[in-house]
């Protein structure tokens, strides 16, 4: 089986603790359509709960969306209706169930750090995309406030909060293994994005262990006690977390194009 | 049962001139797939092959993703025009990589022989396929003087030209029952007519080279012995061999998943 990290459990909460504004998906969408402008389908690797591939589907991409978890592509079907849209792939990044060429594009957003051997993942999604088809990556680092409570998090642990799998900001490592491939690098896709949400909300789920990095934190009462730190550290600094004002976050997708 | 499913590798540089559709047939099975499919969410073709089918079938609108075990099918099919427009999974029919209840529907033709566990690949399609969602089939298989050398040939070698899945004989009944065994109802039954021009004298001078997958488990000389048998014994029972046989109907069975 793969060492790879299903999101089975937080298929439930997963849309209540991630996600972009409803400009951001806007954004997002757009962006895509332009990228992969023209026929043929359109891979996402690690689709979740389809947070990027439905609003892509209803702007009349040709997604497949592709997932290790089960329930997550259960949430996803439910979200939709019940009824299916688009084809959903149960599998592992790293062993694509896909033919060779088989896609005209290809995209994957705050995947790549769940995936000790993202490289492999980065190589089969290479193998699987058409001549001249693009890819776009996005990896799933923090910034400001959320980034030091992350921080925070890890020093009063001891443990690293750094993922299995790529870095969470790895973009030059990215770049290198996809330069690798001979893929070129194309100018990034990048917009500011308001938070949709408050740094209340994101300490309660930092309590409620529903963020990966810290699932690495096996015994609880280190992690409730950590994440009680956290909270103190935090209103120490900043004050009631509910009331700090909307961060705004600079997102960015790497793009690059096959040979 | 189990042991492996029967790939087709061997057969991608020959398939399309030895298994020929013509124009009519192939647009009688395209029209009546394209009216059975449920027209909500995405189709599967198990045994894609070199998509005789779903090409013409994207052509018409359905959304088609295929499947098969052998990557080398579904290069000819991708070489073809149309072919880059089709996600292509390469995988198993018994283990389909798909999430539960997001397929619209699912069709395939001459497949079912070639897998051991066939009544499996039933399970993962009741399954995967939505409430109220379509299987249309075309077992395939022999019928009038060319059933009766098929089993002549059987005769001789034995369990070697038995198909390791449904057997060439009675297929509709084992189906019928495979599908209600996970509670689906056959729905319809829709004769096509395949035109051929086959003779019993271009069965007896192809079957040495292997094109059928029901010679392949033979050895060479034990084949041509048999053949040489299976020719007196023919000439005997039917006269001229190269007598144009007249096709015969064939039927597409559709199978419906009640809710």
């Amino acid at each position: 089986m793969s060492d790879s990290i299903a999101f089975d459990r937080a298929a439930e909460y997963y849309d209540a603790t991630r996600g972009l504004s409803e400009e951001g998906v806007r954004h997002t969408t757009e962006a895509l359509v332009e990228v992969f402008r023209g026929a043929g389908p359109i891979l996402e690797v690690g689709v979740g709960t389809g947070q990027v591939a439905v609003p892509l589907h209803e702007a009349g991409g040709r997604v497949v969306g592709l997932d290790l978890s089960r329930p997550m592509l259960a949430k996803l079907l439910s979200k939709v209706g019940g009824t299916p849209t688009f084809p959903l792939i149960e599998g592992d990044a790293t062993r694509l169930p896909f033919a060779d060429d088989a896609f005209a594009g290809a995209y994957l957003r705050w995947v790549l750090h769940l995936i000790p051997d993202w490289r492999a993942a980065v190589r089969e999604v290479a193998r699987v995309l058409a001549p001249g088809s693009a890819f776009v990556a996005a990896l799933g680092a923090y910034g400001g406030h959320r980034h030091e409570m992350q921080a925070r998090f890890a020093e009063i642990t001891g443990i690293s909060t750094e993922p299995a799998g790529l870095a969470w900001n790895g973009w030059e490592e990215l770049d290198a293994e996809v330069a690798s491939l001979e893929l070129q690098k194309l100018p990034d896709i990048g917009f500011t994005d308001q938070d949709r949400d408050n740094l209340e909300h994101f300490m309660q789920a930092i309590e409620g262990n529903r963020f990966s990095w810290t699932w690495a934190v096996h015994n609880a009462a280190t992690r409730e006690d950590a994440a009680a730190e956290v909270r103190r550290w935090a209103e120490d600094r900043w004050g009631p977390l509910g009331e700090i004002p909307p961060e705004t976050f600079d997102w960015r997708f790497a793009v690059y194009r096959l040979p | 049962m189990s042991g492996a499913s029967v790939s087709f590798d061997r057969a991608a540089a020959y398939y399309d001139e030895t298994r020929v559709t013509d124009p009519d047939a192939l647009r009688a099975v395209v029209d009546l797939l394209a009216s059975v499919m449920p027209g909500r969410g995405p189709v599967i073709e198990l045994g894609v092959g070199t998509g005789q089918i779903a090409l013409p079938l994207v052509a018409r609108g359905v959304d088609v993703t295929g499947l098969d075990l052998s990557a080398d099918m579904m290069t000819v099919l991708r070489a073809k025009p149309g072919g880059p427009s089709l996600p292509l999974i390469q995988g198993d029919a018994t283990r389909l990589p798909i999430a539960d209840g997001s397929l619209g529907g699912a069709y395939m033709r001459w497949v079912l022989h070639l897998i051991p566990d066939w009544m499996g690949v039933l399970r993962e399609l009741d399954r995967t396929v939505v409430t109220g969602g379509t299987v249309a089939i075309e077992p395939g298989g022999f019928s009038g003087p060319f059933r009766e050398t098929y089993l002549r040939y059987r005769e001789i070698l034995g369990d070697a030209v038995v198909a390791v899945g449904l057997t060439a004989v009675d297929r509709d009944e084992q189906l019928d029952e495979g599908f209600a065994l996970v509670g689906w109802a056959l729905q319809d039954e829709v004769p096509v007519m395949y035109e051929r021009t086959t003779t019993l004298q271009e069965v007896f001078d192809e079957v040495p080279s292997k094109r059928w997958s029901w010679t392949w488990r033979v050895p060479d000389d034990e084949l041509a012995s048999a053949t040489e048998e299976v020719r007196a014994w023919a000439i005997q029972r039917f006269g001229d061999l190269d007598r144009p046989i007249p096709s015969e109907h064939v039927h597409w069975r559709v199978y419906r998943r009640a809710a």
